[in-house]
């Protein structure tokens, strides 16, 4: 085989170091010693060096050539009657670019985490869940299929809800944890279910195929788009802390910054976006999602710009800011602006999680500021809404401070009745068990 | 070679079940003994288990390796064998108990607890190994002997109750179905070499007469095996069962998915005609199986409780993917009743630990166990994560083959297993959360989390193998899956044939 061709494969070895990486030190905190803050460090960069060299390795393999994306097959990873789990991946622009910036950000995670969580209960496992995160933010990115990209993405989602509840010891990061998961539970069955649609018509979930099936107009018409679209969309807000499963993304800040820096300010919380990129030609072939898009995407921009501007801590504000960029990209897929969502996913991938890093440092950074300057700075006047009535004003200040209710509401009608249903099957077994046992319940549900 | 099969094969039921008749007449203080001795017998059966299964796999495929049926008495023939259906169970089982024998608490280590463990073993072997629907269902039945006994014993009532309905809702139709064949043999009066009741004789396609009769026998046989699977409304004796604190032996006794079993060893091949018939029907009952399991262990309290509904909840996904009846199905139902057993006994060996040192496992009661016991945590959540099927684990590659096999014929169905699975996410992230994150419960005054200690070295070991076991058959799911290929492709599924990667 040809040099660029086995560089090219190289890029199926980038998320494979993190992986073994994080299984050595979880071997290795297996011993009554447990490892070093230094070698655990030391491990993982290591890992995400050679997870950066073999991504540069098939990106320069990529420039290269001169094939606008390359797509190859690693392997089957297991098969049985007439379906196969491909493990394929697929280089292109955006495959290639968003792996590069997501090496590069976890780079910087992995060197600022060694000093900010240093001496901190939870070291170890917090670079064994960024590592199994690199794993799993890499193969999602380099997938050729919808089968790889969300096994990818089921990884970015358990170490996402595992870093919301690292402070373990508190109850509030841990409750905010349990709510990422039902959100990321729930929105992943559309993931689930868009590759099988996919496969039926198809016969295959591979992204290659799916551009080639829609190019034939012939082919084009037995697929279902619309349906294939819709549910990609709902995964896609889920991850992405859109309008209305959006109410996690704020209270996912009670993780460490190092972890909201990398996941909700650079790579998580795009992933939605990413996934759209993605589906660019079932989007093109389903204007409801598209219009769908729109809405969500507007709605989202909108309510948390609000809820943004009430909220008094630095970490929220740049949650709400982030969720509302995240929405507008959703309306550029929704538009058809795919160029323009890329170049905004990284920008703001970028800025962001500067931000996001900055944030422990805000007292410090103003009072440098005031002490450059020689005086406080002003205020900055409410942006035209003291035009607005008062009581307009005070309605939307309690509609925004109340994150416009939408969570109540899903608390209300969807997990209250739940539980209360399981409740009381629950008993009703007790009390048939009881029943036939000849024994009295002691009455307690 | 063929007598070494024979041997092999009988050895791998009998070894535990001497080892149970020694450990039992040793007094009752000789504890360690015991263990050492339970431990080294199930060992050599494990060598035994994994020497058939290379055995078998070294001749390619995993096809039939008959030994000659050997009339015992009446009816009655002593016929064992192996294929690729149970090759593989024969050394999950063990391993499994194994493990759960290495783990068990020390008030699980008495002669009589361990002896027991190693009855319910040898029956559950046994039942593996059989060839004669009469030697099967003889095993069937002992395997379930032990823990009847024992919760009698305990003076459970309420678990005791509970688990007649397996007892006798598992047993008795499979019974009547057995004496419906004797009666059929001794109409026929053929009196063949092979006894009535050999299922090599009785897969033959003019075996059983087309009619009534044969659809009753199968209906029976059906019936036992789905209050075995524990299909709702029969699923009552799960979740008192997995209550009750009997732990290890539960485990053991229920560490293979006996209900999937008979139904893929017997009904599949016995009563084609009837599966191509009822199996629709099947697809209804796991649905609401998996859901009903799902929805109700959101809302118990109890640690070992809600994972008895979640054991329920995956049986039915079993249920959904073999009445699919699609290859894609049988093999991903196949691969996940494995993988269920492996999980929930690991997490089941948890939440005994966690009994065994503070006398509860309602999660009201519990709370910032990890703090105390960050080993344990970290293995509670691994396993949970393996038993939602993260991907990389067991749970990945056959929940997917199931949703797979559902999808090309019923979509709405495919949909409706994966909010189970989502919801089964969610509680065990819920029970995960509330037995050991944030701070200690405040309305635990009486229990000592304090003194809380980790998981002991062979606690921890065990844990590791089971999580290793899931991560193995995830990541290598080519070659189990290759092993069933056989076994699957000769079932009467709707397109077996012409699948295009069927032969590899």
């Amino acid at each position: 085989m040809a040099l660029g061709s086995l560089l090219l494969r190289a890029a199926a070895l980038a998320p494979v170091w993190p992986a073994l990486a994080a299984l050595t030190i979880g071997g290795l905190s297996l011993r009554d010693r447990r490892p070093t803050e230094s070698t655990v460090v030391a491990i993982s960069q290591l890992a995400l060096w050679l997870s950066l060299a073999s991504l540069l390795g098939a990106a320069g393999a990529y420039w290269q050539g001169d094939a606008s994306s390359v797509d190859f097959l690693i392997g089957y990873f297991y098969r049985a009657g007439d379906y196969g789990f491909e493990l394929r991946f697929l280089l292109d622009r955006l495959s290639l670019a968003t792996a590069l910036l997501a090496e590069l950000l976890l780079l910087a995670t992995s060197r600022f985490s060694a000093h900010y969580l240093h001496r901190e209960p939870g070291f170890i496992r917090f670079f064994v869940l960024m590592l199994v995160f690199a794993c799993g933010i890499l193969l999602m990115l380099l997938a050729g299929s919808y089968e790889l990209l969300f096994a990818g993405w089921e990884l970015v989602g358990l170490t996402s809800v595992l870093l919301v509840g690292f402070f373990q010891e508190r109850a509030g990061p841990v409750r905010a944890s349990l709510r990422v998961l039902i959100t990321y539970r729930l929105c992943d069955i559309g993931l689930l279910l868009a590759p099988i649609l996919l496969h039926a018509s198809v016969h295959s979930s591979s992204f290659v195929a799916i551009r080639a099936a829609f190019a034939d107009p012939a082919s084009a018409q037995a697929i279902p788009a619309s349906a294939v679209a819709l549910l990609l969309a709902v995964a896609a807000m889920g991850k992405s802390a859109q309008f209305p499963v959006g109410g996690w993304l704020p209270r996912a800040m009670e993780g460490p910054t190092a972890s909201s820096a990398v996941f909700y300010g650079g790579l998580s919380v795009h992933a939605g976006v990413y996934l759209l990129l993605r589906s660019a030609p079932i989007l093109d072939h389903a204007p409801l999602a598209k219009a769908l898009l729109i809405l969500i995407g507007l709605t989202t921009a909108v309510m948390a710009t609000l809820s943004g501007q009430v909220s008094a801590d630095t970490k929220s504000g740049l949650a709400y800011a982030t969720s509302a960029q995240v929405g507008l990209m959703f309306v550029e897929c929704g538009l058809g602006l795919y160029p323009l969502a890329t170049a905004h996913l990284i920008a703001h991938a970028v800025l962001r999680y500067y931000q996001f890093l900055r944030t422990p440092s805000v007292l410090q950074d103003a009072l440098a500021r005031r002490a450059a300057l020689g005086t406080a700075p002003a205020a900055q006047p409410g942006s035209g809404w003291e035009k607005l009535p008062l009581s307009m004003q005070t309605f939307l200040y309690r509609l925004a401070i109340e994150r416009f209710e939408v969570e109540a509401a899903l608390d209300r009608f969807i997990a209250r009745p739940v539980l209360h249903a399981a409740r009381w099957l629950g008993a009703m077994e007790e009390r048939i068990v009881a029943r036939l046992a000849g024994t009295r319940t002691d009455g307690s549900p | 070679m063929i007598t070494n099969t024979l041997v092999s094969l009988s050895l791998v039921w009998m070894l535990p079940l001497l080892g149970a008749l020694v450990v039992r007449s040793l007094p009752v203080d000789r504890t360690s003994l015991s263990r050492r001795l339970a431990t080294v017998v199930v060992l050599l059966t494990l060598v035994i288990a994994i020497g058939i299964f290379l055995a078998d796999s070294a001749k390619g495929a995993f096809s039939r390796t008959d030994v000659p049926s050997i009339p015992l008495l009446l009816g009655l023939h002593y016929h064992v064998g192996v294929d690729g259906l149970s090759a593989l169970l024969l050394p999950v089982t063990t391993a499994v108990s194994l493990c759960v024998l290495l783990a068990a608490q020390r008030v699980e280590q008495a002669p009589r607890a361990t002896a027991q463990s190693l009855f319910a073993l040898s029956a559950v072997l046994g039942t593996l190994v059989s060839i004669d629907l009469l030697l099967l269902v003889f095993f069937w039945i002992l395997s379930l002997m032990p823990v009847a006994l024992e919760l009698g014993r305990r003076g459970n009532r309420t678990a005791r109750a509970a688990f007649n309905v397996v007892l006798f809702g598992g047993s008795l139709p499979l019974l009547l179905c057995v004496g419906g064949l004797a009666w059929h043999a001794a109409a026929q009066g053929a009196a063949s070499g092979q006894g009535p009741f050999d299922l090599l004789v009785l897969a033959q396609p003019d075996a059983l007469p087309a009619g009534a009769t044969t659809t009753v026998l199968g209906c029976l046989l059906l019936l036992g095996a789905l209050v075995r699977i524990g299909c709702f409304p029969a699923h009552l004796w799960i979740a008192p069962l997995s209550e009750s604190g009997l732990g290890s032996l539960a485990m053991i006794a229920f560490s293979t998915p006996l209900g999937i079993f008979i139904i893929v060893r017997v009904l599949l091949p016995v009563f084609p005609g009837l599966c191509q018939q009822a199996f629709p029907f099947l697809l209804p009952l796991g649905l609401v199986t998996a859901l009903y399991g799902a929805v109700v262990a959101l809302g118990q309290d109890d640690l070992r409780r809600a994972l008895g509904f979640f054991w329920m909840s995956q049986q039915g996904f079993l249920l959904s993917g073999l009445s699919s009846l699609t290859p894609e199905g049988i093999s991903g139902a196949l691969l996940h009743a494995i993988e269920t057993v492996v999980a929930r006994t690991g997490l089941l060996l948890i939440a005994s630990a966690i009994a065994a040192r503070v006398g509860t496992t309602d999660v009201r009661l519990l709370g910032g166990l990890a703090a105390r016991a960050p080993r344990m945590a970290t293995g509670f959540l691994l396993l949970s994560a393996a038993a939602i099927g993260l991907p990389g684990t067991t749970g990945f590659v056959s929940e997917d083959l199931i949703v797979q096999g559902l999808l090309k014929t019923h979509p709405v169905a495919a949909t409706m297993l994966l909010i189970a699975t989502a919801l089964n996410g969610i509680l065990l992230f819920r029970l995960f959360q509330r037995a050991f994150l944030s701070a200690p419960s405040p309305h635990n005054g009486a229990l000592q989390l304090r003194e809380f200690a980790d998981l002991l070295r062979r606690e921890r070991w065990v844990s590791v193998l089971l999580v290793g076991l899931l991560l193995a058959g995830g990541l290598f799911a080519r070659p189990l899956l290759a092993v069933r290929q056989s076994a699957v492709s000769s079932l009467p599924t709707t397109h077996a044939a012409g699948s295009p990667h069927g032969e590899e």
